[in-house]
């Protein structure tokens, strides 16, 4: 069934505030997120932002702001309903434990009130989708399955509908660290093909630079200290805040987000080591480390150490000045 | 002169003599009851649980208090079975019992027609058997009574039990009585056949209590009471005259195991008068003084026994 | 996790269990009637074997029994019945959000209908609002109220918040999902309250005889005062018997009710 494609979701100024609190929990949060692509909302804990992604389907509801999606004002359209079009995957996942995993999935297309065929092969798609055999898994209940399991239900289950929007609150958090890069990268590859609009909130930064189109890095009160792709803000981090909560070593990590059939390469394939066009300058670094002189880069051309410190700097002054 | 000093002290002597004599002769028998004539008396005085028996033996309780024993105060006991039982198996040593409870309940008699004098001399001298004594009954009858408001009475013209059944229509009588009067052969059952009761009459089983509210306002015509009740007067209530005779006699008398008489002879002795002084009258008064002044049963017997000079 | 698949449940559908597998599943409801007519056959096996004496006889024949039985069946079964009205509506409206500051209050009014003594509250309205079984009903039903809204109420407050934020989150009204996910939920905590509420009213029945309500008193008191042993016991086996039964009606009750996965 092709899927309906992401929206644009802009952000003006929201702000939120508790009663008998001295300071906003989240001030005047503007940002736009593109259409079809993945944001990563990420920051220390206490920042504020899940509190920004829960007042986009306004299970928070904000206490002064805009929020639009696709250009239409939804900042007052009943809750309920704008939900139903916004898939939502928190940390605890919530699957609903008196109810089968079929049952689970097929949640928002009995709200929307699907005809019941048109639901049963949604179901059985989806569960495709995310790895579990229909025919293994429509009929047990939530607690027979693993965590890591029942995250994937939680993402089916937000599919179900096939929102534009998808809000995702460390959904993988609660799985264990193998279980979690799995997921990410089954995630990414799913996104890639579904091209949704999904904000992703996480704590953890290298999740972030995996999954995401772009970062918004966030401070207390979710200010938004840089907003940008990975590389951008690998390359060039913009405050001191940024650049401790990116960490060690950014530059070798940003080699690993460039890959090597975007970059110049020097006419000719007469290394002695080939790297496939499919890796990034990591890769290509590795080899130099490992004593390589020249490597080839697929059937395209070829490196030199020299070249690849060119295409490193091109790269970053490329970053910083888009 | 020799002669006129013998003289005087001859008459002198015969004149104290005459006071000593004179002064012992009017002073009451019990005024020979000093204040520990009871001593080593050691007792355990049972009761039913119902206000008319427990005000008896507080009666009894504070008489052997003033005049030296000691008592160990177990009234309330509920039932009549339960508190006869208690006294026979030892548990307590004595209780005021009734006439009528002991021939148709203890001694599964079924003859209700004897007078209260015979009917108690029928009991005592069956009770031996039992090993129970039983001291001079009281001149009080406190027998079941069915009480109306004087309103009822009134309007219907009812003087009489039977006036209740005739006089009264049938949609208008309800019947209250407490669960133990509508199990007893002496009870319920009985009255409807000597009265020819209607079995469509509305009988309503109540607590004892409730029967004199729900007879006063309204929700019983007929309420089942008991004859020496405070609350009959209190509640403006009257009962009828008992017609054709049902109800045995109920004369109250101290009942206690030939043993605890055996061991003190002096409080049978002291106790025994004491019945012949309550009457009908006497018993209601005494009633009405806890159930409607509120006062409390050891008060009002120690009041009542100062009043007659027993204390 | 068992290789076998569980029977097909249709899409939505929370509720389903063979009759086969609840019994299967839990031996002692099979085992509670057969102890409840062991201790009828002992009963009627002692009753039959003594000579019952003109007091005994009066209560103590099928017609006098059955009236009690059946009338002790209807006041405690009426009391529950206005208790679960009052107590699982309410329980459910003091969870909600904007209701929650009055739980306090609706919890001790409760409160003080167990506090008073039951004899006397008994009797207070019967002299009041007129004494049967209707008032006697409405008694009972103040009594035993506490127990089974404050057992809604924890019901309601245990369910995983983050289930019903995801519920939410879906797009569900508040109204969806406290029928759809909340009450499934706290079925099981809500149906022990009412099988506490069935027990307790059953108990609290046999005060019917102190104003006019009739049931199982009507054999215990008389059996207390008048030391009528078989009376008494009879009136206090046969309670028991009610209250076993009515047990485990609810007990069957709350196995086909309770949603599966739970």
């Amino acid at each position: 069934m092709p899927s309906v494609q992401g929206q644009e979701i802009k952000l003006e100024k929201l702000t939120k505030r508790y009663p008998n609190t001295a300071k906003d929990a989240v001030k005047e949060f503007s940002l736009t997120i593109p259409a079809g692509e993945l944001v990563v909302f990420v920051g220390p804990s206490g920042c504020g932002k899940t509190t920004t992604m829960k007042m986009i389907n306004r299970i928070i509801e904000p206490t002064s702001g805009k929020i639009l999606i696709g250009g239409e004002d939804v900042t007052h359209t009943p809750a309920f309903e704008l939900r139903r079009n916004i898939g939502y995957v928190i940390q605890q996942i919530g699957l609903f434990p008196h109810m089968t995993i079929a049952a689970n999935v097929a949640t928002v297309p009995n709200l929307l009130g699907w005809d019941k065929a048109k639901t049963k092969a949604r179901v059985n798609e989806l569960l495709e989708l995310v790895g579990l055999d229909p025919a293994e898994y429509s009929n047990r209940y939530p607690k027979q399955l693993s965590g890591g399991q029942q995250q994937r239900v939680g993402v089916a289950r937000a599919l179900a509908a096939d929102p534009a929007v998808l809000l995702m609150d460390e959904p993988f958090g609660a799985t264990d660290p193998i279980t979690r890069v799995r997921l990410q990268k089954e995630f990414r590859a799913l996104q890639r093909e579904l091209k949704k609009t999904v904000v992703f909130v996480t704590h953890d930064f290298e999740e972030a630079l995996l999954l995401g189109d772009r970062i918004a890095v966030l401070s207390e009160q979710s200010h938004v200290e840089q907003y940008g792709t990975p590389l951008e803000i690998l390359s060039a981090p913009a405050t001191d805040r940024v650049k401790s909560f990116v960490g060690e070593a950014a530059s070798v990590r940003m080699l690993g987000l460039v890959s090597l059939k975007e970059i110049d390469v020097l006419a000719g394939a007469n290394g002695t080591v080939t790297v496939p066009e499919t890796g990034t300058l990591r890769e290509a670094m590795e080899q130099f480390i490992g004593g390589a002189d020249v490597i080839n880069i697929g059937t395209r051309g070829h490196l030199t150490f020299d070249a690849l410190q060119n295409v490193i700097a091109k790269t970053r002054s490329t970053a910083t000045h888009s | 002169m020799q002669v006129k000093r013998t003289k005087v002290v001859a008459i002198a002597t015969a004149a104290a003599l005459a006071a000593l004599t004179a002064f012992t002769a009017v002073t009451p028998a019990n005024a020979a009851a000093s204040k520990n004539s009871l001593a080593g008396v050691n007792l355990v005085i049972g009761s039913k649980d119902f206000t008319e028996s427990i005000v008896l033996s507080k009666i009894v309780k504070q008489y052997v208090l003033a005049h030296g024993g000691k008592v160990t105060d177990k009234t309330n006991i509920k039932g009549s079975v339960t508190t006869r039982d208690a006294m026979t198996k030892g548990q307590i040593s004595l209780y005021w019992e009734y006439t009528g409870t002991a021939w148709l309940v203890y001694q599964k008699q079924t003859d209700t027609t004897l007078d209260p004098n015979t009917l108690y001399n029928k009991v005592a001298a069956a009770d031996k058997a039992n090993k129970v004594t039983w001291l001079p009954m009281t001149s009080f009858n406190d027998t079941y009574a069915w009480a109306v408001t004087k309103a009822v009475a009134t309007q219907y013209g009812v003087k009489t039990y039977s006036d209740m059944v005739t006089k009264i229509p049938a949609d208008k009588r309800v019947w209250c009585v407490e669960s133990e009067f509508a199990s007893r052969p002496d009870g319920m059952a009985g009255f409807k056949k000597a009265y020819n009761v209607p079995a469509t009459d509305t009988i309503k089983t109540l607590d004892t209590g409730a029967i004199y509210a729900a007879t006063q306002n309204g929700q019983c015509t007929i309420g089942e009471v008991f004859a020496t009740d405070g609350r009959i007067g209190a509640l403006g209530l009257m009962v009828p005259k008992e017609d054709v005779h049902y109800f045995p006699a109920y004369n109250a008398a101290i009942t206690t195991t030939d043993a605890i008489a055996k061991k003190y002879p002096q409080l049978i002795k002291a106790l025994a008068p004491i019945s012949g002084l309550i009457s009908n009258q006497t018993m209601a008064t005494l009633n009405a003084r806890i159930d409607v002044l509120g006062e409390d049963g050891d008060t009002v017997a120690k009041s009542w026994l100062a009043s007659v000079g027993l204390l | 996790m068992s290789k076998k698949l569980e029977p097909q449940l249709a899409a939505g559908s929370v509720y389903s269990q063979s009759a086969r597998l609840i019994f299967k599943r839990n031996r002692s409801l099979l085992i509670q009637p057969i102890l409840i007519l062991v201790i009828l056959t002992l009963m009627l096996t002692y009753i039959h074997n003594h000579k019952l004496d003109i007091i005994e006889k009066v209560t103590i024949n099928p017609q006098f029994i059955f009236k009690a039985i059946e009338d002790h069946v209807f006041l405690s079964f009426s009391a529950a019945v206005i208790i679960l009205a009052i107590a699982i509506p309410g329980g459910i409206l003091f969870t909600r959000p904007k209701m929650k500051r009055f739980t306090p209050i609706a919890l001790a009014l409760a409160n003080i209908g167990q506090a008073f003594p039951a004899v006397g509250l008994l009797i207070l309205a019967g002299i009041n609002f007129g004494f049967g079984k209707p008032v006697a009903i409405g008694t009972f039903a103040a009594f035993g109220t506490l127990p089974i809204l404050r057992n809604t109420i924890v019901g309601l407050q245990e369910i995983d918040p983050f289930i019903v934020e995801s519920a939410m989150g879906m797009g569900m009204t508040p109204r969806q999902a406290l029928r759809k996910i909340e009450l499934p939920l706290a079925v099981p905590v809500i149906l022990a309250g009412v099988r506490t509420t069935l027990i307790l009213t059953v108990g609290v029945a046999t005060l019917g005889v102190f104003v006019n309500g009739g049931g199982l008193g009507m054999l215990i008191i008389p059996g207390l005062k008048l030391n009528r042993q078989i009376v008494l016991l009879t009136g206090g086996m046969l309670t028991i018997i009610v209250a076993f039964t009515m047990d485990w009606l609810a007990r069957l009750a709350e196995e086909f009710l309770r949603p599966r996965g739970i």
